[in-house]
């Protein structure tokens, strides 16, 4: 069933449960943006933590504010200026949507860092603008959010047009 | 001053200051394109150089200096010109960077499948 999922998760445990996230869409193309680690990174804890990566294309919207020397854009990775830039994230995320083969998942890591850089208004109007597009293409998604903004005004907003909330991740 | 010319004044002012109003908040819809605060300075100056105008015309303003006046007619609309024209061809660029941007994901997401399908 598709279906857009909103996660709220503990920041001390944060990316133990991205992986435990992540065991549970095995087979589908996976359209993962990251905000707040370069990809690189996440590959290699992905590839550490026994994960394949092969079907994740990665939207990485952090190495390029952060880093002096960009890692090789890879066939499977497109740089984004940064997380300020919402409508170049915005087409790269519709460029996925459209066009990643097979049975695919938005992964979007996340809200809280999308946050520091954007007014809560135009980051609770671009999470709307995501969900419906997923919705309206049938893909499903993933949006995380830190347990530290779940009281937010804007978090609330979210929470009622996702499917689901999630707020703690079974162990 | 006639009736006509004060009323079409007080619009023109009124609609500057809108137009200025409508180019601060796309700026507020996406804050990549700080190229339209310089769109919205210079309506907001426009808007000024039209009021001072309204004003001079309606001898409301009785006794400024012909610095005053100069900076007024000779300075600002070049100031205001200046912005209106930095900004819009800085915006020139970011809409064809958007163009650019989008063709790009599109390929990108292309040979990611293509190269998918070939293993």
């Amino acid at each position: 069933m598709v279906k857009t999922i909103l996660y709220i998760l503990n920041p001390e445990k944060y990316f133990e449960n991205v992986v435990k996230i992540f065991r549970g869409m095995a087979d589908l193309h996976v359209i993962y943006v990251t905000t707040n680690k370069p990809y690189t990174h996440i590959m290699n804890l992905f590839k550490q933590e026994g994960l394949a990566v092969e079907k994740i294309f990665f939207v990485d919207c952090i190495s390029k504010e952060v880093l002096n020397t960009l890692p090789a854009e890879t066939e499977n990775c497109m740089f984004v200026e940064g997380p300020q830039d919402i409508v170049g994230i915005s087409f790269a995320i519709n460029a996925g949507i459209e066009h990643m083969p097979g049975d695919k998942i938005l992964f979007f890591d996340s809200l809280s860092t999308l946050l520091m850089y954007n007014d809560e208004f135009v980051v609770g109007r671009f999470s709307n603008f995501i969900v419906n597009k997923l919705r309206a293409n049938g893909v499903s998604g993933v949006i995380l959010a830190l347990e530290s903004d779940f009281e937010k005004d804007i978090l609330k907003n979210v929470q009622s047009f996702v499917d689901e909330v999630i707020k703690n991740v079974k162990h | 001053m006639s009736s006509i010319e004060l009323v079409s004044g007080i619009v023109q002012v009124v609609v500057l200051f809108i137009a200025a109003y409508f180019s601060y908040a796309i700026h507020t819809h996406n804050r990549v394109s700080k190229a339209w605060l310089a769109v919205s300075t210079g309506l907001v100056l426009m808007g000024l150089h039209r009021l001072f105008s309204l004003l001079v015309g309606m001898g409301a303003l009785p006794g400024q200096s012909i610095d005053t006046a100069n900076m007024m007619d000779v300075g600002l609309p070049l100031i205001y010109s200046l912005l209106l024209a930095a900004g819009l061809m800085y915006m020139k660029g970011n809409f064809e960077r958007f163009e650019i941007l989008e063709s790009r994901a599109r390929e990108k997401f292309k040979a990611f499948h293509k190269s998918r399908k070939g293993k």
